[in-house]
């Protein structure tokens, strides 16, 4: 949803709502009512439902999970010259939209996961203002091959790779999450953010 | 004099819910400038509540019994 259209519903709401507050006599016709009950009901409803959308959408937004200080380092390590650097190699490959890159990698990909996401990300609005986080952060959960696999099951790399298809019990126990993408020693060079002081960084041209 | 007084009335409650749907509209428009998680948080927690209790007062007052003379 445009954002200008956003406004442009606010706009005409606080206008004709300042109609009725400033002229309420006018709810004594027919008309009038209807002019209120649309200033008063309908429009401020629609208003306040875009503008939830909206702020919605832009808390996928990766500027949005680095505005708290504590994820600096996080955003920083999407630099990182490394293609065994995961999150780096996703980012600067654009394998996910770099605009939406932390939502991409650390949302749920099952039935209610973006609530689920949106809940935990309530829950680090909380820590983050009003308690203590220290890093290195953790997640609430090992990750789950199920986020990988949602956009790499099928893929040719993934499907053909050798190290995936060296004994078929590597592949069945890859897609059922027995052995982690992460942290069976093939993917594991994620954030590392107590490496990034010793690291080369991709200046973008 | 009775419809008068009625009147004056409704104008009053009208005028109360817009006041709270006004402020909380013009909050919630502010927020969306604002790329923060603040900015989430005051939308819903201030602009939200704010037009709810709008809304609420709004609807209570269409179908409250007008008060005796």
């Amino acid at each position: 949803m445009p954002v200008g259209f956003i406004y442009a519903v606010l706009i005409i709401s606080i206008l004709v709502i300042a109609v009725v507050v400033v002229f309420p006599a006018i709810t004594v016709s027919r008309g009038g009512k209807i002019l209120a009950f649309l200033a008063l009901f309908i429009l401020p409803v629609l208003a306040g439902d875009l503008g939830y959308e909206q702020h919605m959408e832009r808390s996928k937004q990766t500027s949005f999970c680095l505005s708290c200080h504590v994820m600096e380092p996080y955003g920083r390590s999407l630099h990182v010259d490394d293609p065994t650097w995961l999150p780096a190699a996703h980012y600067q490959n654009n394998r996910v939209p770099r605009d939406e890159a932390c939502y991409t990698c650390h949302t749920d990909y099952v039935m209610y996961g973006t609530i689920k996401s949106k809940w935990r990300g309530l829950h680090h609005v909380y820590v983050q203002y009003l308690g203590n986080p220290k890093p290195p952060l953790h997640l609430y959960h090992p990750y789950n091959n199920r986020e990988c696999l949602h956009c790499h099951l099928g893929s040719r790399s993934f499907e053909e790779g050798a190290t995936h298809n060296a004994d078929p019990q590597i592949m069945a126990d890859i897609k059922s999450n027995k052995m982690s993408c992460l942290t069976s020693g093939c993917h594991d060079q994620i954030h590392n953010t107590t490496k990034l002081t010793t690291v080369k960084y991709w200046s973008q041209k | 004099m009775m419809v008068e007084g009625q009147r004056t009335n409704m104008e009053l409650r009208l005028r109360i819910a817009g006041a709270l749907i006004f402020a909380g509209l013009l909050i919630e428009g502010l927020t969306l400038t604002w790329n923060n998680p603040i900015a989430f948080l005051v939308f819903l927690g201030v602009g939200g509540v704010l037009m709810l209790i709008g809304i609420v007062f709004y609807l209570i007052s269409l179908v409250s019994p007008s008060p005796s003379p």
